[in-house]
């Protein structure tokens, strides 16, 4: 796994940054390189929201999010270049959630990747999300029950 | 027959209810048995249990490494996370 770089970033220290993200799989076997960038949004479910808080439980979201890589890479190819990076804290409208970005020999397998990842992450990552609305209210995001049972 | 001690790290919806909870659990006790648990702290603090029983019907429970299986026995001695359903990207 020593092309996969995974990790979650207290956004009061540090920002998400897209050029290191795409630095980081660029290399001379790679011909494409994908990235999906996640923003907050203003509004959800009818509600004007003004951002949204991140709780992580670090350690396992961690290995979680790694598993899901090597689970891409044994898919669409083991030299795939990964790199995630999730946000933890409060995060203002726009502001960049998580990035993944995938570097591949060929187009298809850094796209098909790419979407395998942020759609695992959703579902099985230990992460929540407070959402702040501009009336005062905040609520948490209903969320994915992980399965266990 | 020692009692098992956990200290339950709270995360998401559940941090209304503060940082962690303390709980001790009878020897042999299973995963499961910690979201009853939790439910009896919720009802001690009189909060609204329909709400918390629908969540607590949907949340699991994990160590630092592995998600744990509700059949599972209590590790003891160890800190233990709740997990409510999940909502990251």
């Amino acid at each position: 796994m020593s092309n996969i770089f995974v990790d979650i970033w207290d956004i009061n220290n540090k920002a998400i940054n897209p050029a290191a993200a795409i630095k980081y799989v660029t290399t001379s076997r790679n011909g494409a390189e994908t990235i999906f960038i996640g923003t907050v949004r203003d509004h959800n479910l009818g509600r004007k929201v003004v951002g949204v808080s991140y709780d992580v439980f670090e350690t396992l979201a961690i290995k979680t999010i790694k598993t899901i890589c090597a689970e891409a890479q044994q898919q669409w190819g083991q030299d795939l270049d990964i790199y995630v990076v999730h946000a933890k804290g409060k995060l203002n409208i726009g502001e960049i959630s998580i990035i993944i970005s995938i570097g591949s020999p060929h187009r298809d397998e850094a796209f098909q990747a790419c979407r395998y990842i942020i759609e695992q992450i959703k579902h099985k990552a230990p992460i929540w999300k407070l959402e702040h609305y501009v009336d005062g209210d905040s609520e948490w995001s209903k969320g994915c029950e992980l399965c266990s049972k | 027959m020692a009692d098992i001690q956990i200290t339950l790290q709270l995360f998401g919806a559940y941090r209304t209810l503060g940082e962690q909870l303390n709980i001790t659990l009878p020897e042999n006790s299973v995963v499961a048995d910690i979201r009853t648990a939790v439910a009896a702290v919720i009802r001690k603090r009189n909060h609204d249990i329909k709400h918390w029983e629908q969540l607590l019907s949907v949340t699991h429970f994990a160590t630092e490494s592995e998600l744990l299986q509700d059949n599972s026995p209590v590790p003891n001695n160890t800190n233990i996370a709740i997990i409510p359903p999940v909502a990251g990207g």
